[in-house]
């Protein structure tokens, strides 16, 4: 390719600029020679057409025909003239004075004429000329004499014809010529530079193929110089010494290699003496049986392990087979073994159980076995490694046996703890049932009593006999609060209560506490300040309402036990972490304080600083204990510092996560959110989606959800577990909602039921449907969260549990829900804002309400379902009407029961609507 | 022989290389008159002028500038002396200037002037039937007799004399023409006297002029040319001649254009010539008041080729014996 290469671009460099000078030069010349020529050609016919015209003026004047003709004979022997013709001066053809044929005159004269004298084309020239009379010159007075000047008119014209066959022939002559000069030019050309070419290009490769020898290693190759090529020779010159070079260094190379090698040589072996003497080290140090066995099995290396092991010498055994010390078959099995592992290349361990022959005893051994291989392939030799495996299957074993009795023992204990587990499981639900039981027993005469006493005070004026209601108001109202603190606690002993973790705003609940407390504190002129630290974040993350419930515990002990003076709520930052804040609370009084043999007791249930308190300032003794508790399970501590007659101080610190602002529940929703808390829903809803959707509500809310696929299943799982409410779907499978509504409330154990439906039908006729199916109340699906939240909160406040409630009597300072007491903000509309006005109408609702429940209650007593219905009915609309929801609904309930003939239910819920009157009328009252 | 000399002294001036101012040229002329005058015998047939030729303003009117016309009127000129007021070429913006006579050189000239009122006119250097054509068109001139002229043309007589002297023995003589001309009569009668026969040829407008020619040729020893544009032109002459060469017949030319062109021979008149004739005639007219009738000039040149004449195979006698004996047997005026 490079040979190809040069020769090209010499060939193109030489051949190139050759051919386009030939080129041009020949164009050039060629060219001008024809023109050269034809002006020739022409010149030469006009020339003779001049001299034929002048020379036959004569003839012509005179009409002289043969005169005429010597001319144009004369003519016509010129080389290349073909025609001659002399015309007239009229245009005619002088008769002799043509020759050529006059048939072609006209052609001629259409050619060249007087307006076109010279006509050429290809193959002919075609002159025109005409014959002028000599002009003789005259003086003036030849002029004077009569001879004019006259303008010389033509006497006649001749055309000739002259053929440019000649000319052409030349031409061509020329053209060849000129052509094939030209090829000799450039193959000459061609050859020089090809010679030139190759006298370049054979050196190159010469040395190309030396430089590829070099690079074979044959230094030794030199080039002979180049005395035609200067560079050539340059390079020659340079390959050889680079050559040379190469050589020397090579040789320098090899030298210092050799030496080398020899070095390493000699290092080597010692380090390989040396790391063998190693190596053989700690092959007889091994605990384990090493042997190295060649490829026919003779025993070439033993290590004193493996001496130990089989109980002979290496000494003896080396270069043998064993075959001499061990039974036959076992050797045959080796050798096969041994074999077998050198044909698969593989290395393997198994167990075997050998004699051996020392100790003449039976042992089982876990032997390793690996072939190893030359780098050809070929066996080299076995390694094996052998442990005697003896004793631990013997202790296997044993285990074995241990493990199979241990089971025996462990079910038979697992079935007797079982067992235990389903009577302390029964003994708790028993407890729990008691509880809840107790609870709905206790209180709902409770709420008798202190309906009545709220009554009676209404009507009685009589100073004593107001103070004689009043005390039974506070002890009722104790009890109450005694009640919810057990149950509070049972609870909390059961741990069933959870904690809550979501976001919500310190302040906000703060402020609520406060709002619930400080009323309190202003009927008895003691200061209640709220100081949150800066450096507390805004939005934490946790149960506000246990928080809020320790606080408010905190501050009514110290409103209680304060005379005067001031309360101080404080919320400090104790420390941060990237995701936590630790949040100290603390409520400070000026009261009475505590001593400090009684600070241990404090927090303990049912314990007071003495009996005395509870003489004078009431309580249940379960406040602390609660709040305790509640701040163990948010993880935190609690405590208290106190000094008699100065003050108390108790606080508490919990962790909280740093939150974000909460949903946008106002502060009232805590409350729906608290009643829900750790409620047992059922859904019964046949669609897979669904069922999520309203699972995940219902948990996020911190109900306990259960589902089934359709009525049946629900009324399957109703019969089996206790529920607080059902959600049910209309459509379903199998058993669709209605019917299974149907059912429930026919059924006496669950006839009590809350049922609410989820209907996709918001119609007014599908919910007269729900409500005359029995169900209790209706949600739209798709439900809005809150919505689910807020239904279900309302229907289970028939639940046994109250969320945990208020410890003092004197203020109605529970979490309750304020609307679902009575709802103000409807009556303020209705009345448009009057004070009094509001007041006076409430009043008056309060008056024929608890007349109604009085109504009730005997009809109740008179197991009067029907009345009871009315009566419910009835109650509805007023506690509508003023915005007392709660009650309106505990009405509708009532109405279902009495529907249902639901006694226990009806009982129940009346219980709630006095109490709820209750806490109606004392809302009102405050206003 | 005088005449010669007196035109070689006349024209010496030409031969000046410097232009020569009109002062010295006058004052030249006139002292070469003088001298001429003193030593020259006084000149064939006319009397010597009277003194009173001084009192006489004379004015050349030329045809053109240049040439013969400037010819004759230098030597006029100089012949008169200072007497001569106006030299003016024929321009229609000049008018003619007041002179007591006019001299008119050529047709042009001789047209305008006898139109104008120039009192006397003295017409030179144009052809009889020139002057007859001005007597025509200008009867007022032609009553008067103060309108006169020198002939170009040469006398019959003459031309006779030359063919006789010239060419003894040729007794046919050709004439060609496009109409016959006027002194056809004479041409015939002067022949026949000395034993000539005239033949005449007239060129046929619808057929080549060479075949009239060679009708003429056939019966013609020797052809007579006259001035005939019809016939003679710059176009025709050569072929004329080649003709007449082609059939070994001389012609006869008349003037000396037509000599140098071919003919063999011709007689004519000089410029110079005819300006000597001029001033005698205006002396007289400074005298008499009138001019003599138009006449044929006086004096004559003969001009021989001698060139046509060998390859004609002619012996022929010289020019100036030609002229000689011409002058010899030509006595008195035609």
């Amino acid at each position: 390719m490079k040979r190809y290469g040069i020769e090209r671009q010499i060939l193109l460099v030489a051949l190139i600029p050759i051919l386009v000078m030939a080129a041009l030069l020949e164009n050039y010349f060629i060219y001008s020679r024809f023109a050269d020529l034809d002006a020739a050609l022409l010149e030469r016919s006009q020339m003779m057409v001049h001299q034929l015209a002048s020379s036959s003026e004569y003839a012509v004047f005179s009409g002289n025909g043969a005169l005429l003709q010597q001319d144009v004979d004369a003519t016509l022997a010129q080389q290349d003239v073909s025609k001659v013709v002399v015309l007239d001066a009229a245009g005619k053809p002088f008769t002799g004075g043509a020759s050529g044929g006059y048939g072609q005159y006209e052609t001629l004269f259409v050619k060249a004429n007087r307006s076109n004298p010279v006509y050429q084309d290809g193959d002919v020239l075609v002159l025109y000329e005409p014959i002028v009379a000599t002009q003789v010159k005259l003086d003036e007075l030849d002029r004077e004499a009569g001879s004019m000047l006259v303008a010389g008119k033509p006497l006649g014209s001749i055309i000739i014809e002259v053929s440019k066959l000649h000319l052409n022939r030349h031409k061509h002559e020329i053209l060849l010529f000129n052509l094939v000069v030209t090829l000799l030019i450039l193959m000459a050309t061609l050859v020089v530079a090809l010679w030139m070419a190759r006298s370049v290009t054979r050196p190159i490769m010469g040395m190309s193929t030396a430089i590829r020898r070099i690079g074979e290693g044959n230094l030794g190759t030199r080039l002979s110089p180049q005395p035609r090529v200067l560079e050539l020779n340059e390079l020659a010159g340079g390959i050889n010494r680079m050559a040379q070079q190469l050589q020397q260094d090579r040789d320098i190379l090899e030298q210092r290699i050799a030496e080398a090698t020899r070095e390493l040589r000699s290092k080597s072996t010692e380090a390989l003496r040396a790391s063998e003497d190693r190596l053989l080290e700690i092959i007889e140090v091994m605990p384990v049986a090493l042997f190295v066995k060649d490829p026919a099995s003779r025993i070439i290396l033993m290590n004193r392990a493996c001496e130990k092991q089989w109980g002979m010498a290496f000494e003896d055994l080396q270069g043998t087979d064993a075959s001499q010390f061990f039974p036959p078959g076992q050797i045959a099995d080796f050798l096969a073994m041994d074999k077998k592992i050198f044909a698969d290349r593989v290395k393997v361990d198994f167990e075997e159980k050998t004699w051996n022959a020392a100790f003449d005893e039976n042992r089982t051994v876990h032997t390793f076995k690996k072939p190893v291989f030359d780098s050809e392939g070929n066996p080299l030799y076995l390694i094996g490694v052998s442990v005697d495996v003896t004793e631990r299957k013997l202790s296997e074993e044993n285990l074995l046996k241990l493990n199979e009795s241990l089971e025996e023992r462990i079910v038979w204990r697992t079935r007797e703890l079982a067992q235990a587990k389903e009577i302390a499981e029964e003994a708790n639900r028993a407890k729990s049932q008691f509880i809840a039981n107790m609870s709905h027993e206790i209180r709902t005469p409770m709420n008798s009593v202190l309906g009545m006493a709220q009554l009676a005070l209404r009507a009685e004026t009589n100073p004593r006999q107001r103070d004689y209601l009043k005390k039974i108001q506070f002890s009722g109202e104790h009890l109450l609060g005694i009640i919810d603190g057990i149950l509070d606690f049972s609870k909390i002993e059961a741990g069933k209560l959870n904690i809550e973790i979501v976001n919500f705003d310190l302040g906000a609940a703060i402020g609520n506490v406060a709002n619930l407390v400080g009323s309190g504190a202003e009927e008895k002129n003691i200061g209640f300040d709220i100081e949150i630290d800066p450096s507390v974040p805004r939005y934490l993350r946790g149960d506000p309402l246990r928080l809020c419930q320790v606080l408010i515990n905190f501050t009514n002990n110290a409103i209680k036990f304060t005379e005067q003076g001031e309360i101080i709520v404080r919320a400090t930052k104790v420390s941060e972490s990237e995701s936590e804040v630790q949040i100290r609370f603390q409520v400070q009084d000026t009261g009475i304080g505590i001593a400090n043999e009684v600070i241990p007791e404090l927090f303990r249930p049912f314990q007071q600083a003495d009996s005395s308190i509870t003489r004078k300032y009431g309580g249940s003794g379960l406040g602390l204990a609660i709040s305790k508790q509640l701040v163990m399970l948010m993880g935190g501590e609690v405590g208290v510092e106190s000094e008699m007659d100065k003050g108390s101080t108790f606080w508490f610190r919990v962790p909280l996560g740093k939150g974000s602002k909460p949903e946008m529940l106002p502060v009232q929703d805590q409350q729906v959110m608290a009643a829900i808390n750790d409620a047992h829903i059922l859904l019964a809803e046949d669609s897979l989606f669904n069922q999520q959707v309203a699972s995940e509500f219902l948990k996020v809310a911190g109900c306990v959800v259960s589902v089934a696929g359709n009525g049946k299943e629900a009324l399957d799982l109703l019969k089996k577990q206790h529920f607080d409410c059902v959600l049910m779907d209309i459509h379903m499978p199998i058993m669709d909602g209605f019917e299974t509504t149907r059912l429930i409330r026919a059924d006496a154990t669950m006839a009590g039921m809350p049922v609410i439906a989820m209907t996709a039908n918001a119609s007014a006729e599908s919910r007269e449907r729900c409500l005359a199916a029995g169900m209790n109340d209706f949600v739209s699906k798709p439900f809005k969260a809150y919505v689910l939240y807020a239904a279900l909160a309302n229907w289970l406040s028939m639940r046994p549990t109250l969320p945990a409630g208020s410890f003092t009597p004197s203020d109605e300072a529970t979490l309750t829900d304020d609307s679902r007491i009575i709802d103000l903000s409807v009556l303020a509309e209705m009345m448009s804002g009057h004070p009094e006005r509001i007041s006076e109408f409430a009043n008056r609702f309060i008056m024929s309400t608890s007349a109604d429940l009085d109504e009730i209650e005997k009809s109740l007593e008179r197991n009067d379902m029907e009345e009871l219905l009315a009566l419910g009915h009835r109650a509805k609309s007023p506690a509508r009407m003023v915005g007392a929801i709660g009650f309106a609904n505990l009405c509708q309930e009532l109405e279902n029961c009495a529907r249902n003939g639901d006694i226990e239910l009806a009982r129940d819920i009346v219980s709630q609507l006095r109490s709820l009157l209750q806490q109606i009328s004392r809302r009102i009252e405050a206003l | 022989m005088f005449i010669l000399l007196r035109h070689l002294i006349f024209n010496r001036e030409n031969l000046l290389p410097v232009p020569v101012p009109d002062f010295t040229k006058r004052l030249c002329c006139g002292w070469a008159t003088l001298l001429v005058l003193l030593f020259c015998p006084a000149s064939s047939g006319y009397a010597e002028p009277s003194v009173d030729v001084q009192k006489l303003s004379v004015a050349i009117v030329q045809s053109e500038e240049g040439g013969s016309y400037a010819e004759f009127s230098d030597a006029l000129r100089k012949t008169l002396g200072d007497r001569v007021l106006t030299h003016v070429e024929i321009d229609l913006d000049k008018p003619i200037p007041n002179a007591g006579l006019v001299v008119a050189v050529g047709m042009k000239a001789a047209t305008t002037v006898a139109a104008s009122n120039a009192p006397a006119v003295l017409n030179v250097l144009i052809p009889k039937a020139g002057y007859e054509k001005l007597l025509r068109d200008f009867p007022r001139r032609a009553s008067s007799h103060t309108f006169g002229a020198i002939f170009l043309d040469q006398p019959v007589h003459r031309q006779v004399l030359l063919i006789t002297s010239i060419l003894p023995d040729k007794k046919n003589v050709g004439l060609l023409y496009s109409s016959p001309p006027k002194e056809l009569p004479q041409f015939r009668k002067e022949l026949l006297e000395h034993g000539l026969s005239l033949h005449v040829q007239a060129v046929n407008p619808g057929l080549p002029l060479s075949e009239s020619l060679q009708e003429l040729l056939h019966s013609s020893e020797v052809m007579l040319a006259q001035p005939d544009a019809a016939v003679y032109n710059s176009s025709t002459i050569r072929n004329i001649l080649l003709a007449t060469y082609r059939s070994s017949v001389p012609l006869i030319g008349y003037s000396s254009g037509y000599v140098k062109a071919g003919a063999l021979c011709a007689v004519f008149s000089s410029p110079v010539q005819i300006a000597t004739q001029t001033a005698a005639l205006i002396r007289q007219f400074g005298d008499l008041h009138v001019l003599p009738v138009a006449q044929y000039p006086q004096e004559f040149e003969v001009l021989v080729n001698e060139q046509v004449a060998r390859s004609l195979g002619l012996q022929i006698k010289s020019a100036a014996k030609l002229h000689d004996e011409i002058s010899a047997e030509n006595g008195g005026e035609p």
